[in-house]
């Protein structure tokens, strides 16, 4: 085997799996903050008259928040990583370290904003009596800088992959950008849904889909005593969390996989994904027959 | 390339993302299995697709304008893809409930009915066949339209200007990025905030969509050229 | 979102976004030309630069209490593209990355796509936003002047380095989601114009913070102007932060440190 395609294909396998890792963690971040469209349950539910005790994150949607944390860590770690260059460490300790130094600066700036919104948010709910919990603020806040530090790290460490093995040529801070934003819509289009649609009303029937009358009817307790937000990501993980990552993983891996091969020349990788999205389709078609056939027609309406 | 040429690629591609927009089913209430499409809003994730399209499409920037654009396209379709599938498999295992879609009773393609499995006070769930093949005739469109925007940017930068080529790709994909979230914000604006792509009524109001954009991407395509060239 | 504000409530305190705009673009132009003038002197230009996050903040705090059919952060996003496109592409203009006509130039030609785009939305596509075209080439202004000092203060007097367009991206999605953040974070029917444009100040300062930390690793970069930025930005953030405090505490219903809701099983 060519030394190339041996650094190919540890690229391609290494990247598919921090993409994985950082699916996981974007996604419990996401729900730790209660962030992205599941927030607008948050935000009506004093409204309706629950007081909750969420940690109300919400920095604007999850894609440009996740592009920032990408986009900034992997800036500063590139000119971290420069300035250990000059005193004559390794490159690829030097973009390990550095990639360090810069999550950790974005998990501060993470934790800056999510205050803001949070103190924000509870005083413009001032029509509806809802108090401001100082604890409900602070048990949550370090998690969800924690998993935001880790989402940066994954990201950064993916740009600089992607850049330095599997040859992309962009930047790795326009990579890293790229690769927020695309998670950030994957993981709410995917992960969200079960925040919002399950764990938000978990008292309500399951598969009874959610009701636009019965929105802001929040669940407001958690499985012992009352609902705070790091009750959330632990049940989100289990499934919403690691179907995000499969999405991303899927996509970093079988996007770099296509370019392993070369038997139809710079064509290859363009036959090859076609037939991978023609495949995932019959996939998705597989998938709604037999959603269909187990649950089978909502009671009651067999004959519409 | 000829800065002229490259400045109509600019202003094509702004147009095709706009149009782009229409056929990806998404929808804010999508989070709560409210309706049908995947749960975020339009733009958004035209925004995400767009983005791993320009990805795909970066890898084969050198061999030419053609093949960047067909990458870019799949780069799109596959992300698209994914998301779709897993999205159906949360709802399917997460949140019991089968993919229905609002707009049409007979399923076109799979001639499945749809009203039966919706829960009442709901406007449908995740997404069913035709639902889905629209999402990939969007990503299709996007993807292939930001990736023209980022080859006719870098094929107009080599031409007329001195900077490395490494640089100006990284230019060129940030004004690409730049020309797809400019364009695929004035669609959301006719969508208001929902649709179920191809078969849905708002397809009717494609038009405004396209003068909106090609009005829009005239004049960013000619700045570009201004300040490239003329100037 | 359902924003119910008392009507003569809002006309009465509230600032027309129109002279924030304008203010922000004096103190822009201004700043830009001490920069111009002395690159160590960036302190007081980025000073200036933060009315500019204001108005933009302003812009999209209208357009979006009236519903707009996308999200906040789209507007934002939009918005910022415009903006940024353009200064990137002024970079082009001449073999000094700016010059002297450049703050002109980004300011009208933003203004310009601004209020094309806005008039498209409101003539063509019929939405029913009072002062549409006006409030989007507030957004897009802003956010290019914004952009086009803190370039300016990262490019080391004027010298277009492979290292400064390292930084794009990271410029572009800070000054998008500062622009946005203040009227998201503080959505909700008690929403405040002042309240929405301290905290506009805050995210301006921390976000300028960030681009100051950026600016003192840069190499062969401004070390001297970077560590001014840096410093001054952390000051504005605590007296902003402070200020930002006293309007939050008196506008909310009740702060405790802990408990339950009264009333409710737990």
């Amino acid at each position: 085997m060519e030394p190339v395609t041996l650094t190919l294909m540890i690229g391609v396998g290494l990247a598919g799996a921090i993409a994985f890792i950082a699916g996981i963690i974007e996604d419990a971040e996401s729900d730790a903050g209660s962030a992205s469209n599941p927030n607008s349950q948050v935000q009506l539910a004093p409204q309706i008259g629950h007081i909750i005790r969420y940690y109300d994150k919400a920095i604007a949607g999850e894609p440009p928040q996740n592009g920032l944390w990408a986009a900034a860590a992997c800036t500063i770690a590139l000119v971290v990583s420069w300035r250990f260059l000059d005193l004559g460490i390794g490159q690829y300790y030097a973009v390990f370290f550095a990639a360090v130094v810069g999550a950790a600066i974005v998990c501060l700036v993470q934790g800056c904003f999510g205050v803001f919104a949070h103190l924000s948010r509870i005083a413009s709910f001032n029509p509806f009596k809802q108090p401001l919990y100082w604890d409900a603020l602070l048990t949550p806040l370090p998690y969800s800088m924690g998993l935001a530090f880790l989402t940066a790290l994954l990201l950064t460490l993916l740009a600089f992959i992607t850049g330095g093995l599997l040859g992309n040529p962009f930047a790795p801070p326009l990579l890293a950008l790229i690769f927020g934003v695309s998670l950030g819509s994957i993981a709410s289009g995917t992960g969200d849904i079960q925040y919002g649609a399950e764990r938000l009303y978990q008292h309500h029937i399951f598969g009874s889909g959610i009701q636009i009358s019965k929105m802001g009817d929040i669940d407001l307790k958690g499985e012992y005593g009352f609902r705070n937000s790091v009750d959330t990501p632990y049940f989100c993980m289990r499934l919403g969390g690691t179907i995000t990552a499969f999405a991303f993983g899927l996509i970093i891996f079988l996007d770099g996989w296509t370019r392993l091969f070369t038997f139809a020349g710079a064509w290859t990788s363009v036959i090859l994904e076609a037939i991978v999205v023609i495949v995932l389709f019959i996939f998705l078609v597989w998938l709604e027959k037999f959603t269909r056939n187990s649950y089978g027609p909502y009671p009651g309406q067999e004959d519409l | 390339m000829d800065p002229i040429t490259a400045m109509i690629g600019i202003i094509i591609g702004g147009v095709i993302v706009g149009i782009c927009v229409h056929f990806i089913p998404a929808s804010a209430v999508g989070a709560m299995s409210a309706s049908t499409g995947i749960a975020t809003g339009p733009s958004m994730l035209s925004a995400g697709c767009g983005l791993a399209g320009l990805y795909a499409a970066g890898y084969s920037i050198k061999l030419g304008l053609p093949i960047t654009v067909v990458s870019g396209a799949l780069g799109s379709a596959l992300m698209i893809i994914c998301t779709m599938l897993l999205a159906n498999a949360i709802c399917a295992f997460g949140t019991g409930v089968a993919p229905v879609a609002g707009t049409y009773e007979k399923d076109p393609i799979t001639g499945w009915r749809q009203k039966p499995f919706m829960s009442p006070g709901t406007d449908g769930h995740s997404m069913p066949t035709t639902t889905a093949l629209s999402g990939i005739i969007g990503a299709l469109l996007g993807g292939g339209g930001g990736s023209l925007v980022f080859a006719s940017t870098y094929g107009m930068l080599t031409e007329v200007t001195t900077i490395a080529t490494s640089t100006i790709i990284t230019i060129a994909g940030m004004i690409a990025a730049g020309v797809f979230l400019l364009n695929c914000v004035l669609p959301a604006y006719v969508l208001v905030g929902k649709t179920e792509g191809m078969t849905d009524p708002k397809m009717k109001k494609l038009p405004k969509t396209f003068v909106s954009c090609l009005v829009s991407s005239i004049f960013i395509g000619v700045f570009m050229y201004a300040a490239v060239v003329v100037i | 979102m359902t924003d119910e504000i008392p009507a003569e409530e809002v006309e009465k305190k509230e600032i027309p976004n129109i002279k924030l705009y304008i203010v922000a673009m004096i103190t822009g132009i201004i700043g830009y030309y001490i920069l111009l003038a002395n690159p160590n002197l960036a302190f007081i230009s980025i000073i200036l630069a933060w009315p500019a996050i204001v108005a933009g903040a302003g812009g999209v705090e209208h357009l979006c209490r009236y519903g707009l059919g996308t999200g906040t952060s789209s507007i934002g996003y939009w918005g910022t593209a415009v903006g940024a496109t353009v200064v990137f592409a002024t970079i082009f203009i001449s073999s000094q990355v700016f010059n002297l006509y450049s703050p002109f130039i980004v300011i009208i030609v933003g203004t310009i796509i601004g209020y094309i785009v806005g008039l498209c939305a409101e003539r063509i596509i019929n939405m029913k936003i009072p002062q549409q075209a006006q409030q989007s080439f507030i957004i897009t202004g802003s956010a290019a002047i914004f952009i086009l000092i803190v370039l300016e203060v990262l490019s080391s007097g004027g010298v277009a380095t492979t290292e400064l367009y390292y930084t794009f991206p990271v410029i572009y999605i800070g000054t998008a989601l500062v622009i946005l953040h203040p009227y998201n974070g503080s959505l909700g029917a008690g929403e405040k114009q002042s309240r929405t444009l301290l905290l506009a100040l805050c995210e301006a300062s921390l976000i300028t913070t960030l681009f100051g930390i950026i600016g003192v690793l840069l190499p062969n970069a401004p070390f001297i102007p970077a560590l001014g930025v840096l410093i001054i930005s952390l000051i504005g953030l605590v007296v902003f932060v402070r200020w930002w405090w006293k309007l939050t505490k008196r506008d909310t219903y009740d702060v405790v440190w802990s408990g339950y809701p009264a009333g409710v099983e737990h």
